[in-house]
């Protein structure tokens, strides 16, 4: 009831701010700048997440020719997410801590401006153990930086002086950033990380011109901090959607456990501008000794659709409940238009780290699909469409063996069939390039305290490749959403925890971890081109035109929690507690790095070749 | 309720551990006498004629283990604060070293009390956190030492740890 009629007042109040000024509630600045496909204006290049280009110039029958343009240092040697932005003829670039942001002259490659923000060091512990950054926003001629130490800051994008900033978390009690900010019309949205930490998830809406705050909605807690309205907010129940219903969340928690529920909200979100609904996925349950937390522990590993103006949530849907795994809930959620059983649906899909795939009607929740990605996937046998809940194969289940067991052969392991790394939409064929994880693992959980700002996990676990398959620790997939099917699949030496990008040229884009960049057929996965860069790739591909010229480009800078994981060159002696094969081979291809590479065709190569591709 | 009970448990360990902190400032080469059952004392009769033979060997040595894998309750508890407080996270699951350095190496040149502050302030400027806030690293930071000193040593295997009187094989 609170919220409906605080949400009531906000809309009265928002009809009378834009009859009064005259100007339009979107941000006008930014919808225009994505709408060109020479801008790079997002981290996903639009709102729906799509990551996809309509620019042909590079295409399927010259990408072969494709050739390194020009080359830029970062200044740090740590894991290099995410991409930079592209507004015309300035590139935006950012780099892990300490989170320097780069305006780059497309004409020169000269730095127009530099921003270096000052941190206090005591936050890289905290992010133990890699100081990712997934990069940029634009809107508003600002462009928003989330620094590690959770403060936003909105730069001047022609002076890259501070217009405003503002704190949303604590890094003393774990709180920090990882993720990219995101701006939907009138608003800049963050989240925060600390899963591991004991921190309560939430995201946070500022107004994009002052940075005043304009909600806070939390992941775990009582229905005023979710933002829920009991009687509207909605979830997947037997078959159909009903409400939530009052203290949904509480319920699912013993006692004050949630308080240190985790759900926290360092991922991709997205944005329908005509449902004016914001799409994203909330993290693992606090400590990932599930003995210590019984209960569904919502919401975390949900996904959320909630009104951009009010943040008061529509509906949720918790794909992993009582995590055990800690398969957060955080990927992307790439809004596309699709027929499912031969009705159209305005859909959502979601690659879970859990291994599953699943399409819900974006506008009332429904679940319409959910499959595994990688036919490995063991922990669950599947998802039972009534319910919606995984069935859960007690051999791969801590959470029934209990604390000091150790569970050996869980697919995914804890890294996902897919982590971060974002899929890209198709919109020719209507199919999904998903870059995944193929790795399986053994998990122990065991008591923790909770001490703030110190480690809250609970749980030891091994990697390796997923047995019995190509001895590999990835694949890179083409997925029909609709029908919930692999349509090919492209095996890989390491985990892809790179972001793809599709084009109209009929290419797909995407790193490894080894340092390639690859160009793939997304019809076949058939590979047409490849350059090797210094350093493994986790950044994302993204592609702009500038002078009449189509450009594709990539962080090259290895780390993550792949990179950590893998670059570590393990001894024999750890061979026996699962870390085999894969594992220790990375070290043999690659180093740290971090440099932007941009690449294009040789002059004269670009029309010959499209003129070979029209015959 | 559960949160409440954790939080008055922690409350008071910090009282307990402010002043132990204190005591072991004072005598951080020698191990405390109140929590440090006796080197020998591992060395039980049931023990097996092999294993009191390998106990022999390490008679200067700041752990007790039998097979690799079995420990005495003070190095026991040293692993299972390692693994609390998500070391490996940054020095690696076999101590190997990933972002943080390999302590298999570092143990090798640390003197205890080098061990001590380096934990208990941490090193900010390379990315290592002060854990004087822990309680389990204040009751724990002299069997944390005994085991990453038996891992540098080559004498206590990576992965789970047992106790002494386990019949656990490996």
């Amino acid at each position: 009831m609170r919220y409906e009629y605080r949400s009531l007042l906000v809309s009265v109040a928002a009809l009378a701010a834009t009859a009064g000024s005259g100007l339009a509630i979107a941000d006008p600045d930014l919808e225009k700048h994505m709408a060109d496909p020479s801008n790079w204006a997002a981290q996903a290049g639009d709102y729906a997440n799509h990551r996809y280009s309509e620019l042909n110039q590079i295409n399927a029958s010259n990408v072969g020719k494709l050739q390194v343009a020009w080359t830029l240092s970062t200044g740090v040697l740590r894991g290099h997410e995410g991409s930079p932005l592209v507004i015309g003829d300035t590139m935006y670039i950012h780099t892990p801590f300490p989170n320097n942001v780069y305006a780059v002259n497309l004409k020169d490659q000269t730095f127009k401006w530099k921003y270096e923000p000052k941190q206090d060091a005591n936050v890289v512990p905290v992010m133990c153990c890699d100081t990712v950054n997934r990069g940029l926003a634009y809107g508003d001629g600002k462009i928003f930086l989330q620094q590690a130490d959770t403060t936003l800051v909105a730069l001047d994008a022609k002076t890259g002086k501070v217009v405003w900033s503002a704190k949303n978390g604590d890094p003393k009690i774990g709180e920090t950033n990882t993720n990219a900010p995101h701006v939907f019309k009138d608003k800049v949205l963050t989240g925060i990380s600390g899963g591991e930490f004991g921190v309560r998830g939430r995201v946070i809406a500022y107004n994009i011109k002052d940075g005043k705050r304009a909600w806070t909605a939390w992941s775990i807690g009582p229905d005023s901090d979710l933002l829920f309205d009991p009687q509207k907010t909605m979830t997947w129940t037997n078959g159909k959607m009903a409400p939530v219903g009052k203290d949904s969340s509480l319920k699912t928690w013993e006692g004050d456990q949630w308080k240190l529920g985790g759900g926290t909200t360092w991922g991709w979100y997205s944005y329908d501008p005509k449902l004016n609904l914001v799409y994203y996925g909330s993290g693992n349950p606090g400590t990932w000794n599930p003995a210590q937390r019984p209960g569904d522990n919502k919401w975390s590993m949900t996904i959320f659709a909630r009104d951009l103006d009010t943040g008061v949530a529509k509906w949720v849907y918790q794909m992993t409940p009582h995590d055990e795994w800690d398969y957060d809930g955080v990927n992307e959620v790439p809004l596309v238009e699709l027929t499912v059983k031969g009705r159209k649906v305005p859909a959502l899909v979601h690659f879970d780290r859990n291994g599953f795939a699943y399409t819900l009607n974006r506008e009332t929740g429904e679940l319409l699909v959910a499959q595994k990605y990688d036919p490995k996937v063991n922990w669950a046998t599947h998802i039972d469409m009534k319910s919606g809940r995984p069935v859960v194969d007690k051999r791969y289940s801590p959470g029934t063996t209990g604390p000091d067991v150790n569970v050996k052969d869980i697919c995914p392991a804890a890294l996902g069939t897919k982590d971060q790394q974002p899929s890209s939409y198709d919109r020719k064929s209507g199919l999904f390039m998903v870059p995944t994880n193929h790795v399986c693992m053994t998990y122990e959980p065991f008591q923790v305290e909770y001490t703030a700002g110190q480690p809250y996990v609970g749980a030891t676990l091994t990697m390796f490749p997923a047995p019995g398959s190509h001895g590999g620790m990835g694949n890179f997939i083409a997925w029909d959403a609709a029908n919930g099917k692999i349509v090919w699949s492209k095996p890989e030496r390491f985990s892809v925890w790179s972001g793809a990008l599709t084009t109209a040229g009929d290419v797909v884009f995407y790193g490894t971890l080894e340092g390639y960049i690859k160009a793939v057929s997304p019809k076949d996965g058939k590979e047409l081109w490849k350059f090797k860069a210094p350093s493994g790739i986790i950044g994302n591909v993204f592609t702009y035109m500038y002078n009449g010229k189509q450009y594709v480009g990539v962080y090259s800078g290895i780390g993550g929690w792949a990179g950590i994981g893998m670059a570590a060159g393990l001894t024999e002696e750890t061979a026996g507690l699962g870390a085999v094969g894969g594992y220790k081979d990375l070290a043999k291809y690659t180093t740290l790095g971090g440099s932007l590479f941009v690449f294009s065709l040789p002059d004269g190569a670009a029309s010959s070749s499209s003129t070979t591709a029209m015959r | 309720m559960k949160f409440h009970k954790t939080l008055a448990i922690v409350m008071s360990a910090l009282l307990v551990a402010a002043a132990s902190h204190a005591a072991l400032s004072q005598s951080t080469a020698s191990a405390s006498p109140a929590d440090t059952p006796k080197r020998t004392a591992a060395a039980t009769p049931d023990s097996k004629s092999a294993d009191s033979k390998s106990a022999g060997s390490q008679s200067d040595k700041p752990y007790m283990v039998v097979d690799g894998t079995k420990v005495d309750q003070k190095t026991l508890m040293g692993w299972r604060t390692w693994r609390a407080l998500a070391c490996e996270r940054c020095h690696g699951a076999a101590q190997e070293g990933l972002v943080g350095p390999p302590l298999v190496e570092s143990l090798k040149r640390l003197t205890k009390q080098e061990f001590h502050d380096t934990i208990m302030n941490g090193r900010p400027e390379k990315g290592m956190p002060p854990f004087s806030a822990s309680k389990m690293v204040n009751d724990n930071w002299e069997g944390l030492y005994a085991y990453l000193k038996g891992r540098s040593d080559g004498q206590i295997k990576p992965g789970h740890l047992y106790p002494l009187d386990s019949d656990k094989k490996k």
